[in-house]
């Protein structure tokens, strides 16, 4: 959220390139959880899509250390045990389709101390769209 | 009713303070005891400290409440006297209980800015307590009628007029070194802002020549690091707080750090220089609360915010350390306007590593507290959990949307 206030400083790429985060203070990457390997240790900020939970969840005590990590899972593979083990990740968004009952989510996400975000509905309080973050505008 | 009646010739008053933070002088008790001991030499007052420590495990704990009672057990006072803060209220009302219940002719005596009466409770002090304190022993010894004492109950309440009256609380038979030790210069504030109720006493100064004389005195006779000034806005008057610090700078040693709070808007460029040349370190905190016209304006605290930007930009540029706070919570406040008055202190307040924001706790005897506003224990000052704008979900939700914030910005830091 915060590379657009600080856009000069920030930089958040859909693959791997040292030069383009050279002398950025977020030097982010964008991927799933079919590429966890080899995370180079220069990435301070993950953006992780879970396509598998398993995955993930083998990786994410390595994954998760001197970074800030935010991952967008699929309402499919949520499930309230998982968020437990999500301890120590620091944005968690629910990419929702359509008519799902969130309010049974968001109540979990609270109780396991994430701010509820989601990210495909706009039917849900403006603060907990996580597009609402993503454009730069409102951060003007 | 109440009457002290014991076969020795001293009156023993206890007085407890319950801290969250150990290792501070306990300025409050010393007030009182050093005011009442001027006019009641030959009363045994002993002042005793406990710290709540790490309260909270998975059995409820009570060990701190035990161990000031099997203090008072074995000390056997007649009078025990304590406060009631925003973080003691709720204990200290049953820890009354049970005193009167280990042994009901202790007196109790229960000051602070949360006092009410309630069961196991003689009397309850309220506003300033010296001259309270000094009374009500008056009237413990036969010496004064009960509705002749000044701030007791309901008794009109009263200030003490000329602050150099009071001694000075270090001058008492206490330890010498301290990890924080205090200092007040004065006594209310020139704002008035409806969540807080610092104004409610006039404003009053210590005189420059009483707070030459003591600061001297208590660099001479204690130890510590850390000496925080308990001024509402200490640059209030610009030029009588450097002739303060000037006082300290006499005797600091530098790893001395001094805190206070700072208006910004009075904050200018002379004084920021100044500030950066002294001898120890300086700590500064800034309360802005929020960004939001609205909700400054309810708050009855208008805040110039050019101005502000200005003194964060001169504390910047000196280097001075300084920490700014917002409130969330607060009427007419909303989510999205405090997520302004937080790019407001991430863009302005580049060194601070975090965005400092509290809870609104409504306090009693403010003017919000008279507001259609809820609070999380109804009785006593507490967070709130709903206003006119927002519901308890809406609060929790900007308490986790900082943490993450704050996560992320660490990144920038």
């Amino acid at each position: 959220m915060l590379q657009h206030l600080f856009p000069e400083q920030s930089c958040i790429l859909d693959m791997y390139n040292p030069k383009k985060l050279q002398g950025k203070k977020l030097r982010g990457l964008r991927i799933t959880t079919d590429n966890l390997e080899n995370i180079p240790e220069e990435i301070n900020y993950l953006s992780i899509t879970i396509n598998d939970p398993k995955k993930l969840l083998n990786k994410i005590d390595e994954l998760k250390r001197n970074r800030f990590v935010e991952l967008l899972l699929p309402i499919e593979h949520y499930s309230p045990e998982l968020l437990p083990k999500l301890s120590g990740i620091k944005r968690l968004v629910i990419c929702a389709n359509n008519n799902e009952d969130l309010n049974q989510i968001f109540a979990e996400m609270i109780a396991n101390r994430f701010f509820p975000l989601v990210k495909g509905r706009k039917d849900v309080p403006l603060e907990q769209q996580y597009e609402y973050y993503e454009n730069p505008h409102n951060w003007l | 009713m109440f009457r002290w009646s014991s076969n020795t010739n001293t009156m023993k008053i206890l007085i407890i303070g319950f801290n969250v933070q150990a290792d501070v002088f306990p300025l409050g008790p010393a007030y009182l005891k050093t005011y009442a001991q001027q006019y009641h030499p030959e009363i045994e007052i002993e002042i005793k400290e406990f710290s709540f420590g790490n309260r909270y495990s998975y059995e409820t704990n009570k060990n701190v409440e035990l161990q000031a009672l099997s203090y008072i057990l074995l000390t056997k006072p007649d009078v025990v006297a304590f406060s009631s803060y925003i973080w003691s209220g709720e204990m200290v009302q049953d820890f009354a209980k049970a005193i009167k219940q280990i042994n009901p002719n202790i007196i109790t005596v229960i000051g602070g800015v949360e006092a009410v009466k309630e069961e196991g409770i003689d009397f309850v002090i309220k506003g300033e307590g010296e001259i309270a304190f000094k009374e009500l022993i008056d009237h413990l010894k036969g010496e004064r009628k009960l509705e002749d004492v000044h701030n007791l109950n309901d008794a009109p309440q009263v200030s003490i007029e000329t602050l150099d009256d009071l001694p000075f609380p270090y001058k008492i038979n206490l330890k010498k070194d301290y990890d924080v030790v205090r200092l007040e210069t004065a006594r209310g504030c020139i704002f008035n802002c409806n969540f807080c109720h610092y104004a409610q006493p006039p404003l009053r100064y210590f005189s420059l020549d009483y707070l030459k004389e003591n600061i001297a005195y208590l660099f001479e006779n204690y130890t510590f690091r850390n000496l925080t000034i308990l001024d509402a806005n200490f640059n209030t008057d610009k030029d009588r707080m450097f002739k303060i610090l000037d006082f300290i700078a006499e005797y600091a040693a530098k790893n001395l750090k001094v805190h206070f709070e700072l208006r910004p808007e009075l904050l200018d460029e002379e004084s920021a220089k100044k500030l950066s040349t002294y001898n120890f370190k300086i700590a500064t905190e800034l309360g802005l609360q929020s960004t939001d016209e609205e909700v400054l304006k309810t708050a009855n605290r208008p805040t110039n915010l050019n101005k502000v930007k200005e003194a964060l930009s001169l504390l910047e540029k000196y280097h001075l350390n300084y920490k700014i706070d917002l409130m969330y919570g607060l009427p007419k406040d909303n989510f999205f306007k405090f997520l302004e008055s937080m790019k407001f202190v991430i863009l302005n307040a580049p060194t601070q590593n975090k965005v400092v924001a509290h809870h609104y706790m409504q306090l009693n005897n403010t003017t919000f507290a008279e507001d259609d506003i809820t609070r999380i224990t109804p009785e006593h000052s507490s967070m709130v959990i709903k206003t006119d704008t927002q519901n308890v979900l809406d609060l929790y939700k900007t308490k986790l949307f900082v943490d993450m914030i704050n996560e992320e910005l660490k990144l920038f830091k």
